[in-house]
């Protein structure tokens, strides 16, 4: 016979307002099995607690159940107390007479008799509840980050300085990402690679932290502490181990072209590496270009490098590594192709690379539009940077002149329902500010006009600095641009001053547009490699958006930085901080405890129809094959992974054979609750 | 017609290349046929093929029959379109593999609705309801086929063709509730229609589980009610519409309305038509993003 303990809670005064709690405990006493009953003002409290675990102790009692709040909020409470009481804490439930009784009625007499069923129901559930185990699941204590940007590199530091190993998998040939490319960073207009390098070389003479430069994730499997991650290193063509960085071979390359890391604006050798501070200092030869791979003819590299360490029969290479945990920290692209909204044309080594044929056919060849000045904020970040194809003069592109007039346009493609993306890109007015302000400190006679919608400041010392542009002269027009054309060698800017409701024409020698911030082209695979979601744009989602803002929907995979949402350089920061903090925490153990609430299946009674397979959104069902005693096949049957399943009982609505249960929720105790309730049919 | 497909089926028995070969014979009396299992070569001049050849063959193939447990690797049967429908559903519900069946088609015109209504030939007064507009008559995968194989558009809707379908969607609730409590008041739970059901592959049924009981097993209206309703939904994109468990029905209920139903449902919300493809799963267990929602108010 069960002994059974009811604890109704008043819960101060939000379920005594509207339930008869001494009505409730009562009414639970009368019930078959119940041998103790508590009402109490919070069951919460630490004396409330307290008054739990002595019943449980000095009565014996071998299953509770708590008629408070939603499980959500303090089933986990309940069920540690019990644990301390020496009581398992599986056989411990929660029924909900708060959210879903006190908080929706007004009527103390309906919601007491509602209060009296919802009891009743947990009471004869509780009797075919099972003392569950936690599973326990080794952990191997090794992170991969994917993405050597600003929050790769942070976390890497963060998470190695803890003494946890950590590998960091870049598929460009240097750490740095877009971060890298920036001149100078608001609102203190620090220099970006200043701040940047030294992590990076930090970085790489880490002892904990292995970089795996020029690589690629292709397949990652397995669950929650015991990740195996497929990398595809590609082909670098030089011996990391023998190199020296000493540069004889990409200043020798007689071959020449554009930079990715200068988007464009340059040409760079077929032998490199992006920017002169790249780390690794390990040139790559790009595959696709290089004629001594494509047609066996040239190889000067070869013959320049002292060490000898070129290698043109190097391939490929797959590395299976097992690992704890994932951080996503994959990073942003700005929106591209954006110069043909505004009628702007690039010549051929200026257009983006990515440009598939059709996409190359439908831009403009000539004539009106040719419009070589509009460029990007990434693009204008390379003009503006000391390290840049400009040496940090502002050069326009066509043809190298100082410009004496820059119009800025912000939100272009971002608060774009139409046309671009809905969201705003957030940093936009705070580094088109920083623009002007670049822009008038490199050329003090240069007038600098600012087209936006909004200014969206807010953040430390954030609205200051857009004070600071705007009295240092750049002139700010509240209003949109309708097109820009080509007038002499200058463009002609045709804009709106909403405010006061003119017409501007500006005549520019350059425009600089901001761009939107968008997620990587290839986002979504990525996603689907890693088996995380996404959102419309191809975000990734975070578990919760106030509460588990680092967590992806997947346990175990965490995420920083832009790939998740558009950020500035110290939010991306410290949301790379935050997920080795939440890694530290995972890894804090020795083995992993997952929770016993998963499906289990009764394999005889399996049919393998592998609908449950199908209906799965976590892979955790795997098909395995039933031996006899003698090892012969004897059938096929169902087999769930207890540390990939997240317990959403998808499975046992899909089994028509009813081969599934879930531990805890098993047919038996939904049975009992359903017909305590004494629902009767026809 | 049926002269090829006994020289088929004896060749394939003669070469070893299927252990038996199911198929229809003459039955007891003249206005029925019997399903019939040929073992030997010699066998074969029993096989027949008309109108009366109601019976579902698939029914054999299914893994929940003790037929399956013989230790015949590889089985010949002799399929209309809507049969060979079932088995292609069969496979995709991974109850069988398309290696383990020699696939015999046959074309069809038509069969009767039940034995009795036999009266020399096929005409309006006794075509079984499934076989007025049906485009598998021509079917689609076989491994053997008497004859050229015509192409046939099958990407058309799935018509449901009873017109007692429509007459019952035309009632109120009340009135629709009021026929099948009628109609299910005669239920007695022989559970004929669950056993002719080539789809029904539970080893265990969920009305014959005891922890707990779903379905009452008694065979008053509650018990009656949660079963047919059960079996209706665990069909749902799976029946492949060949009537078996009306016919099969002793106490005439009407039990294949429901899944006609379904069926009408299924294909107008996804656009599903199931017995079509052999990996295509059914779209109770699939997701998809144009799936409809307006189900969710």
């Amino acid at each position: 016979m069960a002994k059974i303990g009811v604890f109704v809670c008043q819960c101060g005064n939000n379920i005594a307002r509207t339930v008869d709690t001494a009505a409730v405990a009562k009414d639970a006493s009368e019930q078959n099995g119940v041998v103790h009953v508590e009402d109490y003002k919070f069951m919460c409290s630490a004396p409330g607690q307290e008054m739990f675990k002595k019943a449980i102790k000095e009565k014996g009692l071998d299953a509770c159940i708590v008629a408070a709040c939603s499980p959500k909020m303090h089933e986990a409470t309940f069920r540690k107390a019990a644990e301390a009481a020496g009581l398992n804490p599986f056989k411990v439930e929660i029924a909900n007479i708060r959210e879903q009784c006190s908080w929706v009625h007004d009527d103390k007499e309906i919601g007491t008799a509602k209060s009296k069923d919802l009891t009743h129901m947990m009471i004869e559930r509780i009797k075919f509840n099972r003392p569950l185990e936690r599973y326990v699941m080794p952990l191997t204590k090794r992170t991969l980050i994917l993405g050597g940007g600003i929050a790769g590199i942070q976390a890497a530091l963060d998470l190695a300085n803890a003494g946890i190993e950590v590998h960091i998998v870049e598929r460009e040939p240097s750490l740095g990402g877009n971060m890298a490319r920036l001149s100078e960073t608001f609102p203190t207009l620090d220099c970006s690679q200043c701040i940047m390098t030294p992590k990076m070389v930090e970085v790489l003479d880490h002892p904990l932290i292995t970089v795996h430069a020029y690589a690629e994730l292709q397949k990652l499997e397995g669950f929650i502490g015991n990740f195996r991650a497929t990398i595809l290193q590609k082909a670098k063509f030089v011996i990391d181990d023998l190199c020296t960085g000493c540069g004889e071979c990409w200043e020798k390359c007689p071959f020449s072209v554009e930079s990715e890391f200068e988007m464009g604006l340059v040409k760079r050798p077929i032998i490199y590496i992006p920017f002169p501070q790249a780390v690794p200092t390990v040139p790559v030869i790009d595959k696709t270009e290089c004629p001594k791979i494509l047609k066996d003819k040239c190889g000067l590299c070869a013959q320049v490098c002292g060490p000898d360490c070129i290698d043109f029969t190097q391939q490929d290479e797959i590395k299976e590594i097992e690992f704890g945990a994932v951080i996503v920290a994959t990073g942003f692209q700005l929106m591209p192709n954006v110069y043909r909204e505004y009628g702007g044309w690039r010549p051929p080594h200026m257009t983006p690379k990515k440009l598939t044929k059709k996409e190359r056919a439908a831009l403009p060849r000539s004539g009106a539009g040719r419009l070589v000045d509009v460029i990007n904020g990434l693009e204008f970040e390379r003009l503006a940077s000391a390290s840049g194809p400009t040496g940090g003069q502002i050069r326009r592109p066509s043809d190298g002149k100082i410009p004496e007039t820059v119009v800025f346009i912000a939100c272009v493609g971002s608060r774009d329902c139409n046309k671009g993306v809905e969201y705003c890109s957030k940093i936009c007015c705070m580094y088109t500010a920083k623009h002007t302000m670049l822009y008038q400190h490199s050329v003090h006679h240069g007038k600098a006009y600012v087209f936006y919608m909004d200014i969206r400041a807010g953040g430390k010392g954030y609205e200051e600095f857009i004070n600071r542009a705007q009295n240092e002269g750049a002139q700010y027009i509240r209003g949109r641009v309708s097109r820009l054309s080509k007038k002499g060698d200058k463009i002609l800017v045709k804009g709106a001053d909403t405010l006061t409701g003119q017409a501007v024409d500006v005549e520019a020698d350059m425009v600089v547009l901001a761009t939107a911030m968008v997620p990587q082209g290839d986002a979504e695979e990525t996603a689907q490699i890693l088996g995380i979601g996404y959102d419309k744009h191809g975000f990734y989602s975070e578990q919760h958006p106030k509460l588990m803002p680092v967590d992806s929907s997947t346990g175990g995979i965490f995420l920083a930085g832009t790939c998740q949402g558009v950020k500035d350089i110290p939010e991306t920061v410290a949301q790379a901080s935050a997920a080795a903090s939440k890694v530290l925490a995972l890894f804090s153990k020795e083995e992993l405890q997952r929770d016993p609430e998963v499906a289990i299946v009764d394999q005889e009674k399996c049919m393998n129809c592998w609908d449950c397979v199908t209906v799965c959104p976590y892979l955790a069902i795997d098909r395995v094959e039933l031996k006899d005693r003698n090892g012969n096949f004897r059938k096929w049957a169902a087999q769930v992974n207890p540390g990939l399943c997240q317990g959403c009982g998808l499975c046992n609505t899909a089994c028509r054979s009813k081969s599934i249960e879930l531990q805890g929720y098993t047919n038996e105790q939904v049975y009992a609750q359903i017909t305590a309730f004494g629902g009767e049919f026809v | 017609m049926i002269e090829q497909i006994r020289n088929q089926a004896r060749q394939l028995l003669e070469n070893g290349e299927v252990d038996v070969v199911i198929g229809y014979a003459e039955g007891s009396d003249p206005t029925r046929t019997t399903p019939v299992f040929v073992r030997k070569p010699e066998d074969v001049d029993r096989l027949i093929y008309d109108a009366r050849c109601i019976n579902s063959l698939p029914l054999y193939l299914n893994k929940r029959h003790e037929y399956t447990k013989k230790g015949w690797k590889k089985t010949g049967i002799i399929g209309k379109g809507c049969d060979i429908r079932a088995i292609t559903q069969l496979i995709a519900e991974n109850q069988l593999r398309r290696d383990e069946v020699y696939i015999l088609g046959v074309p069809c015109e038509g069969v009767v609705s039940h034995f009795e209504k036999w009266d020399g030939s096929l005409h309006d007064g006794n075509r079984a309801s499934k076989c007025t507009d049906c485009d598998v008559m021509i079917p689609l995968d076989t491994d053997f086929f008497p004859g050229e194989k015509p192409e046939v558009d099958r990407s058309g809707p799935y018509k449901v063709t009873s017109p007692k379908v429509a007459n019952l969607m035309g009632m109120e609730n009340d009135q629709r509730f009021a026929f099948w409590r009628d109609d299910f008041d005669r239920c007695f739970k022989c559970y004929a229609c669950r056993e002719v059901c080539p789809h029904c592959s539970c080893n265990v049924c969920i009305t014959d589980e005891t922890t707990p009981s779903w379905i009452d097993p008694a065979a008053h209206k509650k018990g009656v009610f949660s079963w047919h309703l059960t079996r209706a939904m665990h069909l749902v994109g799976r029946c492949t519409g060949c009537g078996e468990c009306t016919r099969a029905c002793p106490m005439d209920i009407q039990v294949d309305l429901f899944n006609q139903r379904m069926k009408e449902i299924v294909q107008e919300n996804y656009g599903y038509k199931s017995g079509y493809s052999l990996e295509e799963k059914h779209p109770l267990i699939t997701y998809k993003v144009d799936d409809r929602e307006d189900f969710i108010k």
